[in-house]
C-alpha cells in the first residue's frame, strides 16, 4: 500500500489505536517512554479528531518517536516509537500540518 | 581477572571487567550525563535514560549507568542522536514538572536543573499531561511534593533497600506512575521514621524536611523569649559544605559566633548532654551487667532508629537504653537546671536544636518529652536550615571569627564529638566504662576497630576481668540484620550495641547539607576524628562542666533527678499502616 492510496481516517484511526495500546501497556519505570508515548499521543490524536497540527509538532513527534524507540527500557516503548517512526513515513501525506 | 580494552569516542581504554561503559568514559575524561543512577545506594534501575550511548553494531541505545563495558566494544557518546534523546528526555521531565526553581527548596541543588543547564535548553515544547496533586505534610518532619517527583525511584531504592522501612513505593495508581507512601496513605501514618535519607538521594525539590526557620526569627525577635540554641555534634563538620569550606571542615567556632549576631541568648553545645548521656547510659548498662539486667543494652539516641525498632521489633524494646537522646536531655536541662540558675522563668525558655538529623523533629514532639513541664524542646532546625539563615542573615560564614560556647552547657569532650559518627557512641562509652570500672587510665584511648564504614563491626574490650563485648551498626537495614539475630538468641554473649539510623551515623544523617553521599561522609568522619584529637578532653567522664552538674543538680548517674528528667519511655507501636 502506498501512502498517497491510504484511507487517511483509517490511517489515523490505525495510529491512535496502536498507540493507545501502547500507553496502556507503559509502566512508568522509564521515563521517556512515560512522559513520550503521552505528548505523541495528544499529538496523533489531533490528527485523528481533525484539530489543527502544526509542523513543529509533527516534528518533535518524530524526535519523540526516535527517543523513546532507541532509548526505552523495553520492548513496549522501543515498538512504540519504532511503530511511530514506520506510521510517520509510511503515511506522511496523513502526518501533515494543517491549520 | 584480566583487563580488556574498548574504544570510546575514539579513545583507547584498559578497564577491569565488571566496569560500566559511565566509568570507563570517565576514566578518559567523558563525563556522561545521568539523572536517576546513584552509585552509593546501589540504585541502577535506568529508570531516566539520560545517559544513552551508541555501541556499534547494536540497533539501539545502551545505558551507560548499567551497561558493563566489553572487550572491543567502540562506544560513541557523543552524536546527534544521542544528543536528540538526552535534550527530548530532559523536556519531557521538565513539561511534567512544575518548574517553579526561584521558590523551590533545591534551587541552586537541583540535577534536573543543572541537566537543563548543561544541555542549553531553552524551551519545553510539551504540555503537562500528569494531573496536580496534593502536597503531603503529614509529617512533622518530611514533606513531599509528588508534583515535583521526577520518577527517578532513588528514595524507594534507599528507603526498601538501606532503611530497610519501605514507607514508599512505586506503583501505578489509577493509570499515573507515582511514588507514594504505601497503600496511599499520608506518609505519618506509615513506618516512616523520618530519617531523611530519601531527602538526601533526591535529585530534585520533590522530598524536603519541614522547614521551621521561620519559628526561629520569630522567636529571636520576642523580647519576652529567653531563645538558647544547641548544636549536635555532626554539625561541627558539616555546616561548612553549605559556605564552600571543604567537606569535613571543623566550624565549630564560626558556628557559635553566627548563632551568637542572630541573638540567642546562650550557645549551648549538644556534645556536653553527649558526655552526660555517657555518665547515664555508661552506668546503666553497669547496672544491668551487675544485677542480671537485660542484656545487651542497646543504645537510645538516634530517634530514627527509635521510631523503627518501635514499629519493627517492639518486641526487643527491653534491650534498649532508656537514656533520652543528647538533643532531649539538654532540652530538658535547659528548662530546669539553666532556667533556674540564670533566674528565668522556665516558661520563657525557647530552646532551638540545630541537628544533622530530619528524625529530631520527631523526637522532639513525641508527648512524653516534656519533663521539664515545659516542651523540652521547641524548634530542630537541620543544618540545611541553619545553612539558610546564615545566607539570609547575610553573614561572611568563613570568615567569622570562632567563639566559644555558654556556660554552664558549653563544654564537650572528644568523646562527645565522635558521637556525630558510626561507632563513637560505643568509643566514647569504652572509653569511660574502662576508666571507672578499672580505676585505671587508658592507654590506648582509640578504638579502631568500631570505626568506619563497615556495616556491622563488632570489638571486645577486656575490662577488669570481663570481656565487653560490643556490636555496631548504621543504616537500619543493618540494624534488622542485627535485630533478627538478636531474637534468635545469637547475640547473648553481647553487652553493648550501638545502632544509628543513617549510614555513616549522624554525619550522614537526613537533615545534612546536600549532597551527603558517601564520599562526604568519609570527609566528614575524617573531621571528626581530628576535632576529637584536638580537644582538651577526650573522655566523657573529664568534662568538667559534667562533673558541675551532678555535684550542684543531679547528685550522681541514674539518681533521682537523672530519673526525671534524662530518662524515657518507647511506645511498641507494631506494623503502620495498620491493614483491617
Ligand atoms: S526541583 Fe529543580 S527544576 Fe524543579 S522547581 Fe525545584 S529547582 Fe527547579
Ligand atoms: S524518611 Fe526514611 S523512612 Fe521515611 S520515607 Fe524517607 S527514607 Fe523512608
Ligand atoms: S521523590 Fe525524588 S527520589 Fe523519589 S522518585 Fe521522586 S524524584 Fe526520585
Ligand atoms: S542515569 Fe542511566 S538510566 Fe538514568
Amino acid at each position: 500500500m502506498h501512502s498517497g492510496d491510504a484511507d487517511p481516517k483509517v490511517v489515523s484511526e490505525l495510529a491512535r489505536s496502536l498507540l493507545a495500546l501502547v500507553r496502556g501497556e507503559s509502566c512508568g519505570e522509564c521515563l521517556p517512554c512515560w512522559h513520550g508515548i503521552r505528548q505523541i499521543s495528544a499529538v496523533l490524536d489531533k490528527v485523528d479528531n481533525g484539530s489543527p497540527v502544526s509542523a513543529e509538532e509533527l516534528a518533535a513527534v518524530g524526535e519523540l518517536a526516535r527517543t523513546v524507540g532507541q532509548g526505552a527500557k523495553c520492548g513496549v516503548g522501543r515498538i512504540g516509537g519504532r511503530l511511530v517512526l514506520e506510521l510517520l513515513s509510511r503515511y506522511s501525506s496523513v502526518f501533515q500540518a494543517r491549520v | 581477572m584480566s583487563t580488556f580494552a574498548l574504544t570510546i569516542d575514539g579513545q583507547r581504554i584498559e578497564v577491569e571487567p565488571g566496569t560500566t561503559i559511565l566509568d570507563a568514559a570517565a576514566q578518559v575524561g567523558i563525563k556522561i550525563p545521568t539523572l536517576c543512577y546513584l552509585k552509593d545506594i546501589g540504585h541502577d534501575v535506568g529508570a531516566c535514560r539520560i545517559c544513552v550511548v551508541e555501541v556499534e553494531g547494536e540497533k539501539e541505545f545502551k545505558t551507560a549507568c548499567n551497561t558493563p563495558a566489553a572487550a572491543g566494544m567502540v562506544v560513541h557518546t557523543n552524536t546527534p542522536a544521542v544528543r536528540e534523546a538526552r535534550r527530548v528526555t530532559v523536556e519531557l521531565i521538565l513539561a511534567d514538572h512544575p518548574v517553579e526553581c526561584p521558590t523551590c527548596v533545591r534551587n541552586g541543588l537541583c540535577e534536573l536543573q543543572d541537566l537543563a543547564a548543561t544541555f542549553g535548553l531553552r524551551e519545553v515544547r510539551f504540555p503537562r499531561t500528569r494531573p496536580a496533586y496534593p502536597i503531603d505534610d503529614s509529617s512533622v518532619a518530611i514533606i513531599r511534593d509528588p508534583n515535583k517527583c521526577i520518577l527517578c525511584r532513588r528514595c524507594v531504592t534507599v528507603c526498601q533497600q538501606v532503611q530497610g522501612v519501605s514507607a514508599i513505593e512505586f506503583k501505578k495508581v489509577d493509570g499515573e506512575a507515582v511514588v507514594t507512601p504505601v497503600l496511599k496513605v499520608p506518609l505519618a501514618e506509615t513506618n516512616c521514621v523520618n530519617c531523611g535519607q530519601c531527602v538526601l538521594v533526591c535529585p530534585v525539590g520533590a522530598i524536603y524536611e519541614r522547614d521551621e526557620t521561620a519559628r526561629v526569627w520569630a522567636a529571636l525577635a520576642d523580647p519576652q523569649k529567653h531563645v538558647v540554641v544547641q548544636t549536635a555534634p555532626a554539625t561541627h563538620v558539616s555546616i561548612g559544605d553549605a559556605f564552600g569550606l571543604p567537606t569535613g571542615t571543623d566550624i565549630t567556632g564560626k558556628m557559635v559566633a553566627a548563632l551568637r549576631r542572630f541573638g540567642f541568648d546562650a550557645v549551648f553545645d549538644t556534645n556536653f548532654t553527649a558526655d552526660l548521656t555517657i555518665m547515664e547510659e555508661g552506668s546503666e548498662l553497669l547496672e544491668r551487667i551487675n544485677n542480671g539486667g537485660v542484656l545487651p543494652q542497646i543504645t537510645s539516641c538516634s530517634p530514627g532508629w527509635i521510631k523503627y525498632i518501635e514499629h519493627f521489633h517492639p518486641d526487643l524494646l527491653p534491650h534498649v537504653s532508656s537514656c533520652k537522646s543528647p538533643q532531649q536531655m539538654l532540652g530538658a536541662l535547659a528548662k530546669t537546671f539553666y532556667a533556674q540558675r540564670k533566674g528565668v522563668d522556665p516558661a520563657d525558655v525557647f530552646v532551638v536544636s540545630i541537628m544533622p538529623c530530619t528524625a529530631k523533629k520527631y523526637e522532639a514532639a513525641r508527648p512524653e518529652m516534656n519533663d521539664s513541664g515545659y516542651r523540652d524542646v521547641d524548634v530542630v532546625l537541620t543544618s540545611r536550615e541553619l545553612g539558610r539563615m546564615i545566607k539570609e542573615a547575610g553573614l561572611d560564614f568563613a570568615n567569622l571569627p570562632d567563639e566559644d560556647y555558654d556556660e554552664p552547657m558549653g563544654i564537650g569532650s572528644g568523646a562527645a564529638q565522635i558521637f556525630g559518627a558510626t561507632g563513637g557512641v560505643m568509643e566514647a562509652a569504652l572509653r569511660t566504662a574502662y576508666e571507672l570500672v578499672t580505676g585505671k587510665t587508658l592507654d590506648q584511648i582509640d578504638f579502631e576497630d568500631v570505626r568506619g564504614l563497615k556495616g556491622i563491626k563488632e570489638a571486645t574490650v577486656p575490662v577488669d576481668g570481663l570481656d565487653v563485648k560490643v556490636l555496631v551498626s548504621h543504616g537500619l537495614g543493618n540494624a534488622g540484620i542485627l535485630m533478627d539475630k538478636l531474637r534468635a538468641g545469637e547475640l547473648k554473649d553481647y553487652h553493648f550495641i550501638e545502632v544509628m539510623c543513617c549510614p555513616g551515623g549522624c554525619i550522614g544523617g537526613g537533615g545534612q547539607p546536600i549532597p551527603t553521599g558517601t564520599l562526604a561522609r568519609e570527609r566528614r568522619i575524617g573531621g571528626t576524628y581530628a576535632r576529637d584529637k584536638a580537644l582538651q578532653y577526650r573522655k566523657s567522664h573529664e568534662n568538667p562542666q559534667v562533673k558541675k552538674l551532678y555535684e550542684e543538680y543531679l547528685e550522681k548517674p541514674l539518681g533521682h533527678r537523672s530519673h526525671e528528667l534524662l530518662h524515657t519511655t518507647y511506645v511498641a507501636r507494631g506494623w503502620q499502616p495498620r491493614v483491617e
